[in-house]
């Protein structure tokens, strides 16, 4: 039985999530697969993945978020993701969603965010944590990926030199202007 | 890498129905583990949810 709901993920609802997780201040990031395939890396999946801070408040946002980009929250969905449940996962939208509120390798959403790359407007977890991540994970389809991932994130190293930069580096670039005024 | 960010997008997100795990339209674990041991126990081995079994696992 499928779900009459589900499409996938496309450029415009990319925009609209960043627009609207912008918009409600949602605390996140996108992490798995999906946002290796947001920094370059050659697959493909069905599923949005993202990483929330496990907090009640921003729980709340990110059920206002979702309402308004067109996903359909009930009750006890709305309940999950403000208590924060480790995992949730939403077919109810315009596309598949699973929330990781404390996904497996990563110590936690803090340390995650000075690690994370913010590619146009989408915030997405280091290669080293979504590897991290990966690996604890421990299942057939997530190891099966790990050495094509090991090999991309070596390249985007090298191509991305002095390109990208972390949160945690612009953060203290930022300090260390402010020290130098 | 060479492709910009929205055709990462485009190309990279598909629909695709899976059984058992697209059957339903929201499900929720309070442990990741629940998770893990529920798509280990539940899913068909092909969709490649299953546990890989360690040495400390005693196999």
């Amino acid at each position: 039985m499928e779900n009459k709901f589900r499409g996938y993920f496309q450029p415009q609802q990319a925009q609209e999530v960043a627009s609207a997780f912008a918009k409600y201040k949602v605390e996140y990031m996108f992490i798995g697969k999906s946002g290796a395939i947001l920094l370059g890396y050659p697959s493909s999946t069905q599923d949005v993945d993202l990483f929330p801070k496990k907090t009640e408040e921003n729980g709340r946002r990110m059920v206002l978020a979702l309402t308004e980009i067109g996903f359909d929250i009930t009750e006890e969905i709305e309940k999950k993701i403000i208590k924060g449940n480790d995992f949730v996962q939403i077919k109810t939208g315009p596309f598949d969603l699973d929330l990781i509120f404390a996904p497996d390798g990563i110590e936690s959403f803090e340390k995650a965010r000075e690690r994370m790359i913010v590619i146009e407007n989408f915030p997405v977890a280091n290669l080293l944590d979504i590897i991290a991540s990966k690996k604890a994970s421990n299942r057939e389809k997530d190891l099966s990926d790990l050495p094509l991932l090991e090999d991309f994130r070596e390249e985007f190293e090298k191509r991305n030199i002095g390109k990208l930069k972390t949160t945690l580096e612009i953060a203290l670039e930022k300090i260390d202007k402010l020290k130098r005024e | 890498m060479e492709r910009s960010v929205e055709e990462r997008i485009k190309y990279g997100f598909f629909r695709q129905y899976k059984p058992i795990l697209d059957d339903v339209p929201f499900r929720a674990f309070e442990k990741m583990e629940d998770y893990r041991k529920w798509a280990d126990e539940s899913l068909p081995r092909y969709l490649g949810y299953k546990l890989v079994k360690t040495d400390k696992d005693g196999e």
